[in-house]
């Protein structure tokens, strides 16, 4: 009763071999495939940058003058840097809303269905995020040096921020997808995103710096994977020691990677 | 180099282009090389006890057939296959008629490692280029036995067990949270089951999922299509990860779009398709990797009634081409309609697995449905009929339903015996048993109380009323 070969199921439609490379052939598919939602769906990409920009001209005309700045660093380069950040924080939600239709909607039925690699739902949306991260924070570059931004130390130095921050931005998409997979429904997934993200992004070095605020919030404000890695970029752009922040941020993204991909991917494997 | 060959055959013949066959001289395996192996092939089988089931008819069996023009592909080849048609076979086949069931399935698969310079022996001897392999030696498509699946508390299969023959129609029939959509999920590998075990042509769905995941097709409960994406982005997405090369999954995106008559909406994005659309499109990419299995998940569920026929005979047109179909619904009269078994599941459990005739039978030939206008009236009229008429009565509110075999007698004795207590009916209805009145006899509760929330099923048969 059993099938002689594999060969004999798939009769009459050719494949491609399996290779080492499948898995990426996969993950591209679906990346390419979230990529046009952002092509067909401007609104996605215009909202989610309109947010940052506000942001940037809040806190730089409107909040930056009462904010007491690092000693002798002009407010809007403080402020930039933790922009940077803080829109990938933003940006990361999308990666849960996505999913999280994705799931609803019925779709991962279907994939799970698909001999395709496991992998490949998963890769494919967070790369496609990180694609969107890296046109979002380009944008956010240009707005900062309309606001009178600018890098103090070297192109080099201010191009390792970026890709600190890409990377954190990459590995906090796990972390929505998994918030996204367990909560299964994109307006569920926004809200219960947003409690999660709120004091990352608030109560960290990002806008204001974190001798401002009261002790018992310091030590969480000073080490938390938010502030470390705008504080790395901020010294970075500016200059100053650097090597334990990068290192700091490099730790938290691997560890959130290392701790949420292979969650999320459990969590795939088991929604439905 | 093949040995004739005993005992029942299905003969699979895969489209040319499944053998990388290409015009070109000398490219890929050449139609010319085909053709030899097919007449071979044909020739060491038996034509009374093989039978043909053609994968993909649009392709190189329409020649088979010489249903269409063969200038394409050359004279040359045409006169190849009229000789190989023998075609008695073919033609028997093709024509619809069934041969004793056969009890193997043989499969035509492009040879491995093709031999270098076969094309330019052109109308020599091609050499064994098509591996034969004898699959399957069971005609069943899909086995479930003792299949149990829980969610926490709620038991969601409780030990089911069906057989799908190969070919067939086979309907999953009950209302919501029968169990439904959780077996159709653990045989399309999305969910393991806690207890028993499933096959799909003969692969364990949990132990070979990635083999089962290339024979099967599945369209879920919702339109599970991509908004933002094209119908014909939608297909090709589909074919890319079903791991067709790029361009045999844009020529089948294509050949799928026109079947499903999508073709003038193909580069609109989906999300401003109609639901009848949406259907279509979903079906479709459960179709891509032409699989011998599909599953369908309440497939007209939302459809208008002309949507709803035309999957029908999409469904009709898949299994006459060999695709083995599992269907669930709650619409009693779609599994009337497609299946050849049913299988009524109830709580996770089969209650019933028989031919819609067989089930429609365990209710005697005719239904009067008696409207007493109040439920008063239908309880006095209930023990009244009860007490003198042998037939099986039931009550649900004010309506009285009769079922027997001999109605027109039931009838008048019927109406006269109410008419003598006062009772005449505000409404009479005479109809066939529809599967209604099946589940309610196996279950005894009707299929759209559970199912109350969905919407009523679309163009029920209204049967031959009238009030009296």
């Amino acid at each position: 009763m059993t099938a002689a070969t594999s060969g004999a199921v798939a009769a009459g439609t050719r494949r491609v071999p399996r290779t080492v490379l499948g898995p990426v052939r996969d993950a591209a598919a679906i990346a390419g495939r979230n990529l046009i939602a952002y092509r067909r769906v401007p609104q996605l990409l215009v909202f989610s940058t309109i947010q940052p920009v506000i942001f940037v001209l809040l806190f730089r005309y409107v909040f930056g003058g009462a904010v007491q700045s690092l000693p002798g660093v002009p407010y809007v380069d403080f402020l930039i840097p933790g922009i940077f950040v803080q829109t990938t924080v933003f940006g990361a939600i999308g990666t849960a809303i996505g999913l999280a239709t994705d799931l609803k909607s019925g779709l991962l039925e279907r994939f799970r269905s698909l001999p395709m690699a496991r992998s490949a739902v998963l890769a494919g949306r967070t790369l496609a995020d990180l694609t969107r991260n890296v046109f979002v924070t380009a944008l956010m570059v240009l707005v900062g040096f309309a606001v009178g931004f600018r890098v103090h130390t070297s192109a080099l130095a201010f191009l390792f921020g970026m890709a600190l921050v890409l990377l954190f931005g990459y590995a906090l998409s796990w972390v929505f997808a998994t918030v996204g997979l367990a909560v299964g429904d994109p307006e569920t997934a926004q809200a219960a995103a947003f409690p999660v993200m709120a004091p990352l992004v608030f109560a960290s070095s990002a806008f204001v710096p974190v001798e401002t605020m009261p002790g018992w919030l310091q030590p969480f404000a000073e080490h938390q994977p938010v502030s470390v890695t705008a504080s790395a970029v901020r010294a970075l752009v500016i200059g100053g020691p650097t090597t334990s922040y990068v290192l700091q941020s490099l730790a938290w993204s691997v560890a959130i990677l290392l701790v949420f991909a292979p969650i999320a991917v459990r969590r795939y494997r088991r929604a439905v | 180099m093949i040995e004739p060959l005993g005992g029942h055959y299905r003969l699979l013949i895969p489209d040319l282009r499944g053998f990388g066959w290409s015009e070109a001289p000398g490219g890929g395996y050449s139609a010319v090389a085909f053709a030899q192996d097919t007449v071979r092939l044909l020739d060491a089988l038996d034509p009374e006890r093989a039978h043909v089931v053609g994968h993909d008819w649009g392709g190189l069996t329409g020649y088979l057939l010489g249903l269409q023009h063969p200038s394409r592909v050359g004279r040359r080849l045409y006169r190849y296959y009229l000789r190989a048609a023998r075609a008695i076979l073919l033609r028997r086949a093709f024509a619809g008629q069934r041969l004793a069931a056969p009890t193997r399935l043989l499969w035509l698969t492009p040879g491995r490692g093709r031999t270098r310079g076969a094309g330019r022996r052109r109308g020599g001897c091609a050499g064994p280029m098509v591996r034969f392999s004898i699959a399957a030696m069971s005609d069943t498509a899909i086995l479930v036995e003792g299949l149990a699946k829980r969610f926490g508390d709620v038991v969601a299969l409780d030990g089911i067990d069906f057989q799908v023959p190969a070919g067939t129609v086979f309907g999953l029939l009950g209302p919501n949270g029968a169990g439904k959509t959780t077996a159709i999920r653990i045989l399309t590998t999305i969910l393991a089951p806690d207890g028993g075990r499933a096959e799909v042509l003969g692969l364990d769905v949990v132990r070979q999922a990635d083999q089962v995941r290339q024979s099967i097709g599945l369209a879920g409960q919702y339109a599970a299509v991509d908004p933002n994406l094209t119908g014909r982005e939608n297909l090709r997405l589909t074919g890319r990860l079903a791991q067709l090369p790029t361009t045999d999954a844009r020529v089948r995106a294509d050949e799928l779009l026109e079947r499903f008559e999508l073709t003038d909406a193909a580069d609109r994005p989906a999300r401003t398709y109609s639901g009848g659309m949406r259907r279509r499109l979903d079906v479709a990419a459960a179709l891509v990797q032409r699989p011998p299995v599909v599953f369908l998940d309440e497939p007209t569920t939302g459809l208008d009634i002309h949507s709803r026929n035309a999957l029908w005979e999409m469904i009709r047109e898949l299994v006459a081409d060999g695709t083995t179909v599992l269907l669930t619904t709650q619409y009693l009269e779609e599994a009337d309609r497609l299946a050849q078994r049913i299988a009524v599941v109830d709580d996770g459990r089969v209650i019933a697995n028989d031919t819609p005739v067989a089930l429609k039978a365990q209710l005697g030939s005719t239904v009067i449905e008696l409207g007493m206008g109040d439920a008063d009236r239908a309880v006095q009229a209930g023990a009244l009929l009860g007490e003198r008429l042998a037939a099986q009565l039931e009550r649900e509110g004010a309506t009285i339903r009769l079922a027997t075999d001999d109605g027109s007698r039931l009838l008048i004795d019927v109406l006269r015996q109410l008419d003598d207590h006062q009772l005449a009916p505000a409404t009479l209805a005479v109809r066939e048993p529809s599967m209604d009145d099946v589940f309610l006899a196996l279950t005894g509760h009707r299929a759209e109380e559970a199912a109350a929330a969905a919407s009523g099923p679309a163009g029920r048969r209204a049967g031959r009323r009238g009030a009296a």
